[in-house]
């Protein structure tokens, strides 16, 4: 047998495995509950904030990611290695330590005098920050080490500025691994528990996202609603990956 | 006119480098490594050097000692690689396009024109992927001549492209050199390509010119043996001893010559300037006749290359067109009389 054919084999086991548990909850699910959702006011403060604090810490991952990436991408020092490797901290430590290691810092005397972060939605929005940034920096750094600088420097001796050269060339070629990293920092902040439960406190109403409501509610045993709430979210999710990635179309393809 | 005269290390790479040529079609050779291609972006102002001065025209690019560095975009050169050249998100108009938008020019040129000059009509609304590698370096080029640089550098820009492709774009770019008058700056691992190309040649071997000036001395006169190597010279002997109308090697042989110089180290001579004897003829006349064995035939496609060999063991490696193999009935293991003529013995020195 083909290579191909076997590790087809392992592709489709995992695909089953997939399936069958969204298929599941998606049987499972009482119709009724999920329209139930609409008028609960609970889960759709939760949604609220849930998009609210997300959209916030992807635009934060988007300008200190990119040029972060592009950084890591050109630069071939210790110290471009150093740092990237500080970059994988926050993905291989639990968000539930992030956000144990936050509120520590956000507790601290300087900070605290500063600004109170502590059950705040700022301070949910940090938490999301710190677990899901290295994502927009890995998927920018990728993007960019794919382009030549070859495309700048030939810009450049045809008259464009240094930023002009770059925007044109490398950031436009760039942009679609660029994006999709920005789309999963998205998708990582908006389910975000630990961190932003840590920091956030989970109130209802004022610091609880998406996941901790579906939490809430599974701990007071509406298992129901709790079903229902997942199952809204696997929709959710796909709508907007579907309609981001159709949005920005994909441009005309590398050589 | 370009005078250059710098000095940069890359990592363990020292390039040390000084020259001044002055024909407009010049060619920059040496084998792959030898920091050529590095010496080209240096000019472009992709890095700086370490110390000295870039004089392209008498615009000074670069100078340590005067504190002149000017920016990529105000030297006004054409670069063009051997890849990575178009910009794979625009089309090839917008991509010919792209320096004059830039620059803020008029296309006085026109880029129908020039697209029709280039042979690029039917490939302007397409992307760089949909057309061939020779269509790609043609547009490249277009779009570099459109701004009028003052300077154009091709880095190696023909080599990945089939060789009727590859000459045809040669003939171009010396055809444009001439019409638009401007110098070309061509770097090339390939010896045949320098030869027809350029008028001045420059020499690069490990990060140091060996050797410059124009074409005719360097490649049939070169001075240094490291040339000599460059340039194909299949027989380098080393001298061991001057007399009055001949030398002795160091593997034997005696050659009877003419203006030899006794500062040289070496004496070289190309396959092709070797000759074979025909038996059947008056040979009496001919010079430093060696008696050889063929030891092996290399067919090299519009050239054979012999082997032959001495009683002594040495080797002495000949050119000749196909056609003399089948005239001349040689066969490997057969005897052969070679003729060195006094005057393709080229004295080189270390």
């Amino acid at each position: 047998m083909k290579l191909t054919r076997i590790s087809l084999i392992f592709a489709f086991v995992l695909s089953v495995f997939i399936l069958s548990i969204i298929i599941y909850g998606f049987v499972e699910v009482n119709p009724r509950y999920v329209l139930a959702l609409l008028r609960d006011r609970e889960f759709l403060n939760a949604v609220f904030f849930g998009v609210k604090t997300s959209v916030i810490a992807t635009l934060f991952s988007a300008i200190f990611g990119i040029p972060s990436g592009f950084f890591l991408a050109r630069s071939d020092t210790f110290i471009s290695k150093l740092i990237d490797s500080f970059f994988d901290i926050p993905l291989i430590i639990p968000p539930l330590v992030v956000g144990a290691l936050l509120l520590t810092f956000f507790n601290a005397p300087f900070v605290k005098t500063f600004y109170s972060f502590i059950f705040t939605a700022s301070g949910a929005t940090v938490a999301q920050f710190f677990v899901a940034f290295p994502f927009s920096v890995k998927a920018s750094k990728n993007a960019f080490e794919l382009i030549s600088p070859t495309y700048e420097r030939i810009a450049m001796t045809l008259g464009a500025s240094n930023i002009a050269s770059f925007y044109d060339t490398t950031f436009k070629l760039a942009f679609n691994g660029i994006l999709s990293g920005l789309v999963l920092t998205w998708l990582r902040s908006l389910g975000e528990f630990g961190a932003t439960l840590m920091v956030g406190g989970g109130i209802s109403f004022k610091t609880a996202n998406i996941p901790i409501n579906i939490y809430l509610k599974m701990t007071e045993g509406d298992f129901d609603k709790g079903l229902a709430a997942s199952v809204f979210v696997v929709i959710l999710s796909f709508v907007m990956v579907v309609f981001i990635k159709s949005f920005f179309k994909k441009p005309k393809n590398l050589e | 006119m370009i005078e250059i005269a710098i000095e940069k290390r890359l990592g363990k790479f020292d390039l040390s480098v000084n020259f001044s040529v002055n024909k407009s079609k010049c060619v920059i050779f040496g084998s792959s490594g030898s920091g050529k291609s590095s010496l080209l972006k240096m000019i472009a102002g992709f890095y700086n050097p370490d110390y000295g001065s870039i004089k392209i025209n008498d615009r000074i690019f670069f100078s340590s000692e005067k504190k002149i560095n000017l920016s990529i975009q105000r030297r006004n050169v054409g670069y063009l690689p051997q890849e990575y050249t178009l910009f794979p998100n625009m089309t090839i108009k917008e991509n010919i396009e792209y320096g004059i938008k830039k620059r803020k020019l008029k296309d006085k040129m026109g880029i129908e024109n020039l697209a029709e000059r280039f042979n690029i009509v039917n490939c302007l609304d397409r992307y760089p992927y949909e057309i061939s590698g020779g269509q790609k370096q043609r547009a490249a080029l277009a779009r570099a001549l459109i701004v009028k640089p003052d300077i154009l550098l091709l880095d190696e820009p023909f080599s990945a492209l089939d060789k009727p492709i590859r000459e045809e774009l040669r003939e171009l770019v010396a055809d444009v050199a001439k019409t638009f008058s401007i110098p070309v700056l061509f770097v090339t691992h390939d010896l045949e390509e320098a030869f027809v190309f350029g008028e001045e040649i420059v020499i690069i071997k490990d990060g140091r010119v060996v050797e410059f000036g124009d074409k005719e001395a360097v490649f049939e006169n070169p001075r240094f043996v490291d040339t000599a190597q460059l340039v194909d010279f299949g027989n380098i002997w080393k001298i061991k001893g001057f007399f009055d109308n001949y030398i002795e090697l160091e593997n034997g042989l005696k050659l009877t010559c003419e203006n030899i110089d006794k500062s040289a180290k070496y004496c070289c001579i190309k396959p092709e300037n070797v000759m074979i004897l025909r038996k059947d003829t008056d040979i009496s006349d001919k010079e430093n006749k060696i008696e050889t064995v063929i030891e092996k035939i290399n067919f090299r496609g519009r050239y054979i290359n012999l082997v032959a060999k001495t009683d002594d063991g040495v080797l002495i490696y000949v050119n000749i067109p196909p056609h003399i193999l089948g005239k001349m009935s040689l066969d490997e293991g057969k005897n052969i009389i070679i003729s060195v003529k006094k005057e393709s013995i080229v004295f080189c020195r270390e």
